[in-house]
């Protein structure tokens, strides 16, 4: 791959943590449970995205696995912590 | 070369819209207001940055492209059903709303029948 794409590529990983790290605040002062169980879904929405740009980067069809892994595990989740919130009354 | 133009425009488009995305994150005010931002983030940020990956591989190697087409039908179909269960979840345990909101159909259906 020619050299200005790669510097491109590593451009938009470091924009993507960076909308990473802004999540990050979310899912540490949330005041409830469901914002911080949204702000970590997306962020490991985000985190296969970054998995599958690193793939394109390094040029490794390996790491695609570990994104369908990353957007599986982070969906059942989402779906345990949603039935444990769900019997429970207001606040934390 | 076309294709890898093409590929590398919708990463950025996808960059950008998940900066966004979690900038809404932070400032709006409450859980279900939030869900909105964060959709944002996965639909617009992730899903278009995979497929612009997807897009990106696709003369080079068809194999690869197939593989980052997946991970984008993936996301699509899991995100908005978490998103779901989790806010539906939120309104059943009387997660309190932000207090201008003005129109709660889920709680009218509710005392109605």
């Amino acid at each position: 791959m020619i050299e200005p794409i790669k510097t491109i590529l590593t451009l938009t990983v470091l924009g993507i943590i960076l909308a990473i790290c802004i999540a990050f605040y979310r899912l540490v002062k949330g005041p409830t449970a469901p914002d911080r169980v949204i702000a970590g879904d997306m962020m490991a929405n985000l985190a296969t995205a970054v998995v599958v740009i690193l793939s394109i980067y390094y040029e490794e069809a390996m790491l695609l696995d570990i994104a369908i892994l990353l957007a599986i595990l982070g969906f059942i989740g989402t779906l345990a912590i949603s039935k444990y919130v769900e019997g429970r009354g207001v606040g934390d | 070369m076309i294709a890898e133009l093409v590929g590398l425009a919708l990463i950025f488009l996808g960059v950008f819209c998940s900066i966004v995305g979690s900038v809404g994150l932070v400032r709006f005010p409450d859980a279900y207001i939030r869900s909105h931002a964060a959709t944002v983030s996965s639909m617009g940020g992730a899903v278009v940055a995979s497929f612009g990956a997807s897009i990106f591989a696709l003369t080079v190697n068809p194999a690869f492209s197939i593989k980052a087409f997946i991970v984008a039908l993936i996301i699509i179909f899991t995100s908005p059903t978490g998103t779901h269960a989790i806010l539906k979840a939120a309104h059943k345990s009387r997660i309190p709303m932000w207090p201008q909101t003005f129109c709660d159909k889920l709680k009218e259906d509710k005392k109605i029948g």
